[in-house]
């Protein structure tokens, strides 16, 4: 099939580097695809490679298939740089940077007015940005902007 | 939709963290805002090694929309740049993450680094430029001279071309001007006689 094109992505590895990937897969890895990267090796040049699972193929009891380990297949990959989002994950909102201690751009004070939501996916935004994120992703999958997971929110569980 | 205020606020943040990265990074990229204006950015990445872009300096124009970031920034080379990716003429670039595969928790800053790599890895599949698209596909080493000609004359990389220089020498000889003899023999493949008939049709 070439409907499926290859497409450059970036993510982060186990080792919180961010690296770029060339994939078949015509939106990229999710992070939980991604999680199943079984390791990086090293090599003499210190080039690293990844090791996608080397596993025996796994096959369906009843319909005999064999089950799909990954939905993508990283076919080139290169380090680039080496960067991490600064504080994005702990202190800061990812959409609109600003700290959790303040609000969003939309409110004037932080707190009750101006929630902090969870995801599925652990990601944290404030409720009014990833509300807007949602919104203009439309008729598309409603996925987390800095996973791409489905988003779910589980503050209210 | 409210003013562009987060789009401000948020680039004033991103143009802060840039400005503080490292020396060594800010060698790999680098952002200013045009004139002061936040919604009018200029980025600067260096060609990646053992790529023919090795070495040179590519300038790119970043514009930021009202709806930034919940809409991606368009961005196209103002250095010319043969690349399958990247139209010859306009500087448009050919980049999922740059249309439909756009996250609000991206920077320009990993956009640019993925423009970097995508430099360092075309995607000849996907491409934006269809005549260099279809020459890095049949004629690699024509491809990569192509582009490290064009490397040198725009991005100032320090490899040098000889053949082509020449070619384009012999042709500027003749009275036709120098940017446009580049592009028509980049586009002919380096064929002086095709290119002459392209810049003078009978
Ligand atoms: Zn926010
Ligand atoms: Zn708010
Ligand atoms: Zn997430």
């Amino acid at each position: 099939m070439n409907t499926r094109q290859k497409r450059l992505c970036t993510y982060k590895d186990q080792l919180n580097k961010d690296v770029q990937v060339v994939t078949d897969a015509p939106s990229g890895p999710t992070s939980a695809e991604l999680s199943a990267v079984e390791d990086m090796d090293v090599d003499e040049e210190g080039n690293e490679k990844i090791r996608f699972n080397d596993k025996p193929d796994v096959f369906h009891p009843k319909t005999g298939k064999r089950i799909p380990k990954l939905a993508v297949k990283i076919t080139e990959w290169r380090a680039v740089a080496t960067w991490r989002w600064k504080c994005a994950e702990e202190d800061d909102c990812g959409i609109c940077r600003s700290p959790f201690s303040a609000c969003c751009n939309d409110c004037k004070f932080p707190g009750e007015e101006c929630p902090i939501v969870v995801g599925k996916c652990s990601h944290t935004f404030h409720v009014h940005c990833i509300q807007k994120w949602l919104q203009s992703q439309q008729q598309q999958r409603q996925t987390c902007p800095m996973c791409r997971q489905d988003w779910k929110d589980v503050s209210k569980a | 939709m409210s003013a562009p205020n987060m789009a401000f606020n948020r680039i004033q943040r991103e143009l802060a963290e840039v400005a503080k990265a490292s020396d060594a990074e800010k060698g790999i990229v680098s952002l200013e805002a045009k004139d002061g204006r936040l919604d009018h950015l200029t980025g600067v990445i260096k060609g990646p090694p053992s790529s023919p872009y090795e070495g040179g300096t590519y300038v790119l124009d970043i514009k930021i929309p009202p709806e930034y970031p919940f809409k991606p920034p368009e961005v196209k080379f103002a250095t010319k740049v043969w690349h399958p990716n990247v139209s010859s003429v306009t500087g448009a670039i050919c980049l999922d993450i740059l249309r439909t595969n756009w996250a609000a928790a991206m920077t320009l800053r990993t956009v640019m680094i993925s423009i970097q790599a995508l430099l360092g890895s075309p995607v000849a599949d996907d491409p934006q430029d269809a005549v260099v698209a279809s020459q890095f596909k049949t004629n690699r080493s024509l491809f990569d001279s192509t582009a490290k000609y064009w490397a040198t004359t725009y991005a100032d990389a320090p490899s040098e071309v000889p053949e082509m220089k020449e070619k384009v020498a012999q042709m500027v000889a003749m009275g036709f001007n120098e940017s446009d003899v580049r592009d028509t023999l980049s586009w002919s493949g380096w064929d002086v006689a095709k290119a002459l008939e392209k810049l003078a049709p009978e």
